[in-house]
């Protein structure tokens, strides 16, 4: 179950030319146990365990569905990591992965965090712009759980969280967005800045310092107290709009001025995924950024791309989802090696 | 190979990082290797900084008493302005906000939480019971486990 590709990769989601995927993730913990950070470990495997009870009873599968949880201990090193790179587990949930688990829904949509800055993380994904859904089914997986545990809850601050920033409603919303004519432009900043005053913030794909990889940005709120869920929600979809609006307007405006500098670069691109020897996650992603960007002005390609493979590789370019695609282990340099190959596959190219 | 940094200049400098067994190796160039230093000697600043304007003195800025323990986890509000993190639900008595809550409320049904917690104390029983061979008030038990359970699907189906 864990080896196969997320839901939200499918490309199927509005937008899904610029927005990737769309996620709620709802941030609870447990009244009658300490928080996660000064927790025992004899404290966090009874909720474990209390869990995996609790998903297989008859009302929790009534309201949330089919789940399964795994002991993060009882995966392998690089289940592990396809988990992050699937945007499933935080970094800090890969290095300190002890006592932790993690419930998966059949198709990986929905999931629950165990034990990791909170008692819960209950997350769920969509593709492209699909903030609503996403955050329906969390609810819904929120409400199941609320039957059998009882949340810590402050009647004048909300759900109480470890860290004072995600108290109150507990929500996240991001929207994962490809942006390379805002990036090329430099007409990020402005985007950055005024999201800033509006209490919404940018990262790149990785979080915090990762601008740059593959022209993938995520967009969130950074406020949780105060408003509610579907203002916050509604606040964010509203930004999301204007930026893809920003997105086509600097695309149309490159492609006006810089017509054949911008399809030389399309066409390098491409050329760089076909021929190149040697390969790094970033700079095929950089690649595939340009042959998207290059698909959705029209320009014909030699073979058919579609957005679903393009998508495939945001996850598997990566070290884990690599190793998983061929089933080996690998070394950096193997896996440099290794990696045309692997776009060449799921691109159809030279085949 | 292009730096894995910036993705522009030649990567020339290969740097090993070693994290949990796991060797990583990154190919930068010269530029992105002088700004690592940079912000790493920046986080350590950061670090330390609001350590030293707390640590000499028993109250804080608002005149809180900076020895106040939470009675549940035992954390003092010396820890919390340093670390900002609520290790239990009553650590929230150290939060100064105005802030006011406005979204989803907790239904937390206790009835059936205590149904649920009712019926694992009964089966402890009739663990126990079994196991000093008492089988006649083990069955009774027994059913009344059942007829627990029974109801609870009953509201489960009905709701």
């Amino acid at each position: 179950m864990i080896n196969k590709l997320p839901n939200w990769l499918n490309a199927k989601g509005h937008e899904s030319d610029i927005v990737i995927s769309s996620r709620v993730r709802l941030a609870r913990n447990i009244d009658n146990y300490i928080f996660p950070h000064r927790m025992s470990t004899e404290d966090k495997d009874k909720l474990i365990n209390s869990v995996n009870e609790t998903i297989v009873s008859s009302s929790f599968i009534k309201s949330a569905g089919e789940m399964k949880l795994s002991k993060m201990d009882e995966l392998s090193g690089l289940d592990r990591e396809f988990l992050l790179e699937k945007h499933l587990i935080s970094p800090n949930m890969l290095d300190q992965y002890h006592n932790r688990g993690i419930v998966l829904g059949l198709d990986e949509s929905i999931s629950i965090l165990i034990n990791e800055e909170d008692h819960f993380r209950i997350q769920s994904f969509f593709s492209g712009l699909n903030l609503q859904d996403a955050h329906i089914i969390a609810d819904k997986v929120d409400d199941a759980l609320e039957k059998f545990y009882s949340y810590a809850y402050h009647e004048k601050y909300g759900y109480l969280t470890s860290c004072p920033t995600n108290i109150g409603t507990g929500i996240r919303f991001s929207v994962m967005m490809h942006l390379p004519a805002l990036s090329m432009t430099g007409g990020l900043k402005e985007v950055q800045r005024s999201l800033k005053l509006d209490g919404f913030v940018i990262r790149g794909f990785f979080g915090e310092g990762s601008e740059g990889y593959g022209s993938l940005y995520q967009i969130s709120n950074q406020f949780t107290i105060g408003v509610k869920e579907e203002d916050i929600m509604i606040g964010l979809e509203k930004r999301i709009n204007d930026i893809i609006i920003k997105e086509k307007e600097s695309r149309e405006h490159l492609f006006k001025q810089k017509n054949y500098e911008m399809q030389d670069m399309i066409y390098r691109a491409y050329g760089n995924i076909k021929y190149s020897v040697l390969l790094t996650a970033k700079e095929g992603m950089n690649n595939v950024s340009l042959i998207r960007l290059g698909l959705e002005r029209g320009l014909p390609f030699e073979v058919a791309i579609d957005y679903q493979q393009l998508n495939n590789l945001i996850v598997l370019a990566q070290n884990a989802g690599l190793q998983s695609y061929f089933g080996k282990m690998m070394s950096t340099e193997e896996r440099n090696r290794m990696r045309p190959r692997l776009f060449k596959e799921i691109l159809k190219i030279g085949g | 190979m292009i730096c894995q940094v910036c993705g522009k200049n030649e990567a020339t400098i290969c740097m090993v990082k070693m994290s949990n067994n796991n060797k990583e190796t990154i190919y930068i160039c010269p530029v992105c290797a002088g700004q690592m230093d940079d912000k790493l000697i920046g986080s350590i600043n950061q670090l330390l900084s609001p350590m030293f304007d707390t640590f000499f003195s028993n109250s804080n800025k608002l005149g809180h008493d900076i020895n106040q323990i939470c009675p549940t986890c035992g954390q003092t509000r010396r820890e919390w302005e340093e670390s900002r993190t609520l290790n239990c639900k009553d650590c929230i008595q150290f939060l100064d906000s105005d802030e006011i809550h406005n979204g989803k409320i907790p239904k937390n049904n206790k009835e059936e939480l205590y149904v649920i917690n009712l019926i694992k104390e009964k089966e402890g029983h009739l663990k126990q019971l079994i196991a000093e061979e008492k089988y006649e008030e083990a069955a009774k038990i027994r059913d009344e486990i059942k007829d627990l359970k029974g109801d609870f699907q009953d509201d489960k189906q009905t709701s």
